[in-house]
């Protein structure tokens, strides 16, 4: 049961098995102690397919880690700690909405570009196991959306170590986290006409959420040309401008796309990536002029997103790719099992996604979007050992996800399916 | 002498009852050397406006009038328990504690078979002050803010506390203000203000982030605090040199995380008041250096919990509790000693430590030469459920006694 | 390929009326013949029987024949549908379903007078639903909020009245061990009882009329309007297994009993099935006492929640089967630490040996075949799964001679499947209902809207 793609000749692999030996070497399995006390970090893992999303699948292969990184992989019959049917990358969760709520964005001003969400996290939160347990091991956490421009996002490991910031935060300053939509003008209420609050203010409809969003950036345009003029967040949003940081927009319905795609295209922002992305087959050909990438809401069977109730049909991703568009998938942490990040590229391969690029989809597309791609997102030398054991082929209904590894420390044993 | 301490114990209720005006407060020595032990040093000087709740005991007697308490268990302020121990208060101040203290010729003489311990001392506490005086909802950073200004005697919630045996408790702004002003140390009976300056009180927990006023965020919060400690003026000055406390409500672990992360930005240290898990940071809290004012646990601790608390002991992170019921504020000390806590540790967290955290450490919680005679007889082992309070004394005098308040024994 | 040519459906009818259209098609195309062919790569006859390059034959809305291509006697003159790229299998029964009607619970704590004829609607969206991921037999009841419901009705999901979707019609009566909303335990334990009690008090008290030589029963029946002919003249004993019973019955005929307890008679004497639901452990034990003590714990089905699995060992003591809802893995959270734990539901089932079936009822909409692919995901058997949503649901419906598998005399329901039938992309391509024609994929407009991307409002733009 592959992927589709098919085992590569030996001589090839040999290339590509970076570090380990011959075959047959008998010395990997020795070399799986470590000395310090702590959660075991040190394993080799042996499977019947190996999906390292670097475009090749590894047939009877292993994995070795070492002190939480991955020290080899290739193809070989040896003695392992155990033994799975399939292994894929940890999956990375680009649009995790792992906050706080409400107390992740700085809400003094609908403008808040240069406020980072990493005061916005709760790492003790049990949020984070449930997702590690479902196959992500990275999250990008962005601050709620309820300003227009509501900050700087982080990328945090979803376990290993300790619930610390040093131990799970691996970025900060990912790129900035925009909203096009509905909820950035809900809860605020007309300047006129009411009593003083914190509330009475722009925006209140989405003309308004577009107003918000292009003073900000003609702002940061004048500061450029004037001295004397400067507002809190400028050399945020002028590294936005230069491309330097990724604008992150979600913009489900087609209209929010619409007006996203125009604000790129305005002030000739170079790098943007629309979140929560749902109704693009529309307006297919606005997308790939752009040169914007994805990141696509949940993929439910109903056939909408759970944002702004956004059409979303199954065969996007599939429409997306034939397009050449960059894009990922994403879960948005939901409760809901059948949703998870885990199951998302099953149902895009339903919609006909090749099921190579819905791996990568899940793995090396988001690490790339988040700036993240140098530590995670594959099955190489060097990366952490973030992996995600399969009880038969990856992404399709009949198989789940039996052992999840997180910077080499197994939280999900798919020895006995217990947590260590 | 006893009809000087009627006179004392009357003058003292009616200043009480009228709640008004300044008793003139001969500046005899003792009274002086008095107010002096127990301010902290502080830079500001007391401000002449706090004499008006000062109620300084008559010192009309002769000096060699001295109070000896003879205890069938004298709780010391090391934490040993002395057998027959003796205690001897003059002017309102201990001058001998211990097991071989001679009882002075003339000494009024108290005996007391069951046990003597300091009076009670709170290091955080809620609901006594007026209802409105704890939450200033205007301003977020309100680093002057006195609480002290708050203050009324006569709020009956001080005179419950003090039939618990609570005789010192700190005043703090309520928890919605990042910045809330300065907390005080009170008598709980006299309206005596130990220090209206003890710590200047910070909240980081989710109160703080309101959607009434900015910031409405953590992130807010930090940045607001980071900026107004990284070039300190006057209060965050004074709470970097240590000059005042530092004292910070924090709830959930994540804020815990986020307060030791500012400390360590700016080299603070101080109280963390309300976290509950705080335990299952022990070695973090310990190496910041901070200590704890745990709420009231329930009598049932359920394992988490307990295994927080425990660990919090073991790690030796000074912990103290926050009194707002003051039923509840001796079976706190209790609990503490069931989840593991030593007697020493569990009592002082309601006396010697609980004082230090509230920065009056040299003045009040523990029975010692030269600190205020603020003391209780118990019916039997304070850290025992079936034990009550039988008297209370403030400055050595009787100010309450069970069944009734204020009469001479 | 497919030879049979559907009419063409107008593209405004299309846009505006897509369920009427849709189910009203398969009845305007009723075939020429009676006989109707299908070839498929593969027929998947049950879990046990495949046959590769296979041919069904289809004769008065049953299966005749099935067998090797080659081997099976075909009739010549039979339409033919199919080809080698598909994938046969048995049309997937819906054990329990609430869905379809316009409301599915009524605020009346014991109605057993109700029936769902009434309030069924053979134009909702979820018949179309049902054809589009292959569900050929529904079990459709009340829904769980109430103490006793009323009749429910089994039906095919293709018609456009009741009565041509009818397969069986009065079938089922749903029970609720688990609190109607706003009632506490007690309560709905309570009110259990106290309409057992009525009945009781209700029979007991007829029959004593008529001993005492009244008729009050005869009499309220012609007041109401009911006639008392043939059967309904009859008296019969009480014939029960509960732990109570009426003496003198058979005085009274059959037909003057009061349209309340007529139903709850029904139910006791065992000529009704039963649909117990349990949100929870406590629920099943209420339920089975309550079935056990009023008789009829041999007709009775749990319809249950995950939590339910707890009660296991006492579910498969009683031998009653069971019909799963929500979501297969069961998660609790520890309420001190906050940590999850998570049980395969399923899983505990089968080891305790309880027939169980599973339901497409629930929040994600999600439908048979992806529960039985999920079930495999977790860690049943390839076997197990299918039976799962074909003959465990048929034999919880009483109806495993005609319903789950592609056997011979079997009702004709049959899926043509684009491959495997628990693939990740397998798609319903066609959908026979009794031997009727009733759904193909490439005509279905919201297949397209779902999964092409195509634009609801298409057919609205001006350029149409």
């Amino acid at each position: 049961m592959l992927l589709g793609t098919a085992p590569i000749a030996a001589a090839t692999l040999a290339a590509f098995t970076l570090g380990a030996g011959p075959a047959t070497d008998a010395t990997l399995a020795a070399t799986t102690v470590q000395d310090d006390d702590g959660p075991r970090t040190s394993w080799i893992v042996t499977a019947d397919e190996i999906h390292t999303a670097t475009g090749r699948v590894i047939e009877g292969g292993f994995v070795r880690i070492g002190d939480g990184k991955i020290t080899a992989v290739g193809r070989g019959k040896i003695a392992g700690d155990f033994h799975v049917a399939a292994i894929t990358p940890g999956l990375v969760e680009c649009s995790s909405g792992l906050s706080v709520g409400q107390r992740s964005v700085e809400q003094d001003s609908e403008s808040t570009p240069h406020v980072s969400v990493e005061e916005g996290l709760d790492l003790f939160s049990t949020r984070w196991e449930r997702e590690l347990r479902r196959g992500v091991t990275t999250a990008c956490v962005a601050p709620d959306d309820r300003n227009v421009l509501g900050g700087l996002p982080v990328v945090v490991k979803t376990g290993g170590g300790e619930p610390t910031m040093d131990d799970r935060v691996i970025k900060t300053r990912v790129g900035v986290r925009a909203a096009m939509g509905s909820e950035p003008s809900a809860g605020n209420s007309p300047v006129f006409g009411r009593a003083f609050g914190l509330f009475n203010r722009r925006p209140t409809t989405r003309m308004g959420v577009e107003w918000v969003f292009r003073r900000t950036f003609y702002d940061a345009l004048r500061a450029q040309q004037d001295d004397d003029f400067t507002f809190e967040g400028v050399e945020t949003v002028n590294q936005v401008l230069a491309g330097e940081l990724p604008l992150f927009i979600q913009a489900a319905p087609r209209q929010d796309l619409m007006t996203a795609l125009g604000l790129k295209a305005e002030f000739s922002i170079p790098n943007v990536v629309i979140d929560a992305a749902a109704e693009v087959i529309p307006e297919a050909d606005a997308v790939v002029a752009s040169g914007a990438s994805l990141i696509f809401a949940p993929l439910e069977f109903d056939g909408t997103a759970s944002v702004e109730g956004a059409q979303l049909p199954w065969n996007a991703p599939a429409h997306m790719a034939e397009l050449g568009v960059t894009f990922a998938l994403s879960a948005r942490s939901t409760g809901n099992a059948d949703y998870s990040l885990a199951m998302q590229p099953a149902h895009a391969i339903r919609g006909g996604l090749d099921p190579v690029k819905a791996l990568e989809a899940v793995t090396i597309v988001p690490a790339r979007l988040l700036g993240v791609d140098d530590l995670v997102g594959s099955i190489e030398q060097g990366k952490h050992a973030d992996l995600v054991f399969w009880s038969g082929a990856p992404f399709q209904y009949t198989s789940s996800v039996t052992g999840v590894m997180v910077g080499g420390e197994l939280a999900v044993d798919p020895r006995h399916g217990e947590e260590l | 002498m006893i009809s000087t301490l009627s006179a004392a114990a009357l003058l003292l209720s009616s200043c009480a009852a009228s709640g008004q005006g300044s008793v003139a407060a001969p500046l005899a020595g003792p009274t002086v050397t008095g107010a002096v032990v127990s301010a902290p040093l502080v830079a500001a000087p007391l401000e002449a406006s706090f004499v008006r709740h000062e109620v300084v005991v008559e010192a009309a007697a002769p000096a060699a009038d001295v109070l000896a308490v003879r205890a069938g268990h004298l709780h010391m302020a090391d934490g040993s328990i002395v057998e027959d121990g003796v205690l001897l208060v003059r002017d309102g101040l201990v001058t001998a504690a211990g097991a071989d203290v001679a009882v002075p010729d003339g000494a009024r003489v108290v005996e007391h078979d069951g046990h003597v311990s300091a009076g009670l001392v709170a290091a955080y506490s809620a609901g006594y002050l007026p209802r409105d005086e704890a939450n200033e909802n205007t301003r977020a950073y309100l680093p002057d803010g006195r609480v002290v200004h708050g203050f009324d005697p006569e709020l009956s919630a001080l005179e419950d506390a003090l039939e618990q045996g609570v005789t010192s408790l700190l005043l703090a702004p309520g928890t919605s203000q990042v910045v809330g002003g300065r907390t005080a140390v009170v008598k709980t009976s006299g309206g005596r203000v130990v220090t209206p300056n003890a710590h200047l009180a910070l909240s980081m927990g989710a109160p703080a982030a309101s959607t009434a006023r900015t910031p409405t965020s953590y992130a807010g919060i930090v940045s607001g605090l980071d900026a107004r400690f990284a070039d300190a003026e006057g209060a965050y000055a004074e709470a970097k040199s240590g000059n005042l406390g530092l004292l910070t409500y924090v709830s959930a672990r994540h804020e815990v995380d986020r307060a030791l992360r500012l400390f360590e930005r700016h080299e603070l240290k101080g109280a963390l008041v309300g976290p509950t898990l705080a335990g299952e940071l022990a070695e973090r809290i310990r190496a910041s250096g901070c200590s704890v004012v745990l709420p009231n646990p329930p009598l049932v601790l359920d394992e988490r919990t307990h295994d927080a608390m425990a660990a919090l002991f073991e790690a030796q992170v000074p912990f103290a509790f926050w009194l707002s019921d003051p039923h509840e504020f001796r079976a706190s000390a209790i609990v503490a000693l069931r989840a593991g806590a030593t007697r020493a540790q569990a009592l002082a967290s309601i006396t010697s430590t609980a004082a230090d955290i509230a920065r009056v450490g040299t003045s009040v919680g523990k029975l010692l030469r030269g600190h205020d005679a603020d003391f209780v007889l118990w019916s039997g082992d304070p850290l025992e459920f079936t034990t009550s309070v039988e008297a209370v004394y403030v400055r050595g005098e009787l100010v309450h006694t069970a069944g009734h308040h204020g009469d001479d024994q | 390929m497919l030879t049979l040519e559907p009419t063409r459906l107008k593209a405004a009818v299309r846009a505006c009326a897509l369920g009427a259209a849709l189910v009203a098609a398969p009845t305007a195309l009723a075939q020429t013949s009676d006989s109707l062919v299908i070839e498929a790569g593969r027929i998947v006859v049950d879990s046990q029987t495949e046959i590769e390059d296979g041919v069904l034959v289809i004769q008065g809305g049953r299966v005749a024949a099935v067998g090797k291509r080659g081997e099976v006697e075909v009739p010549w003159e039979a339409p033919v549908l199919g080809g080698p790229e598909f994938t046969a299998f048995p049309g997937f029964v819906e054990a329990y379903s609430a869905r379809g009607m316009d409301r599915a619970n009524e605020r009346i704590d014991v109605a057993p007078f109700l029936d769902v004829r009434d309030s069924i609607d053979p134009i909702n969206l979820y018949f179309q639903d049902c054809l589009r991921w292959g569900i050929t037999t529904v079990n459709v009841q009340q829904g769980p909020d109430c103490v006793i419901g009323g009749r429910g009705r089994l039906v095919k999901p293709v018609g456009i009245t009741i009565d041509e979707m009818t397969v069986r019609p009065g079938y089922g009566l749903v029970l609720s061990a688990a609190p109607k909303s706003g009632l506490s335990r007690a309560t709905q334990a309570g009110t259990m009882r106290e309409a057992f009690g009525e009945l009781r008090r209700y029979l007991e008290g007829i029959v004593q009329d008529a001993k005492d030589g009244g008729d009050y029963a005869r009499r309220e029946a012609l007041a109401q309007g009911r006639e008392l002919e043939g059967e309904a003249a009859k008296g019969r004993p009480f014939q029960s297994t509960a732990s109570w019973s009426i003496d003198g019955l058979e005085m009274i005929p059959r037909g003057a009993i009061d349209g309340k307890q007529g139903p709850l008679l029904d139910l006791v004497e065992g000529r009704v099935p039963a649909f117990f639901h349990c949100g929870g452990p406590h629920d099943v034990h209420l339920a089975l006492e309550t079935a056990k003590q009023n008789g009829f714990l041999e007709r009775t089905t749990l319809v249950l929640q995950p939590e339910c699995w707890k009660a296991a060992s006492a579910i498969a003591e009683a031998g009653v089967p069971v019909i799963h809802t929500g979501p297969m893995v069961h998660t609790e959270t520890d309420p001190v630490t906050g940590e999850e734990t998570e049980t395969f539901v399923l899983e505990v089932y089968r080891d305790k040996g309880i027939d169980f079936s599973l339901s497409s009822q629930n929040s994600s909409t999600s439908s048979l075949w992806y529960q039985a692919a999920r079930a495999v995901g977790h860690g049943l058997t390839r076997e197990q799964a299918i039976d799962a949503v074909t003959v465990a649901p048929a034999r919880a419906l009483g109806m495993a001679d005609h319903l789950g598998t592609l056997g011979e005399g079997r009702l004709a329901n049959v899926v043509l499947l684009s491959g495997d039938p628990l693939a990740t992309t397998t798609m319903v391509e066609h959908v026979i209902v009794e031997g009727a024609h009733a759904y193909d994929r490439s005509k279905d407009p919201r297949n397209q809207i779902l999964f092409e991307g195509a634009d609801p409002l298409d057919n609205l733009r001006s350029d149409g």
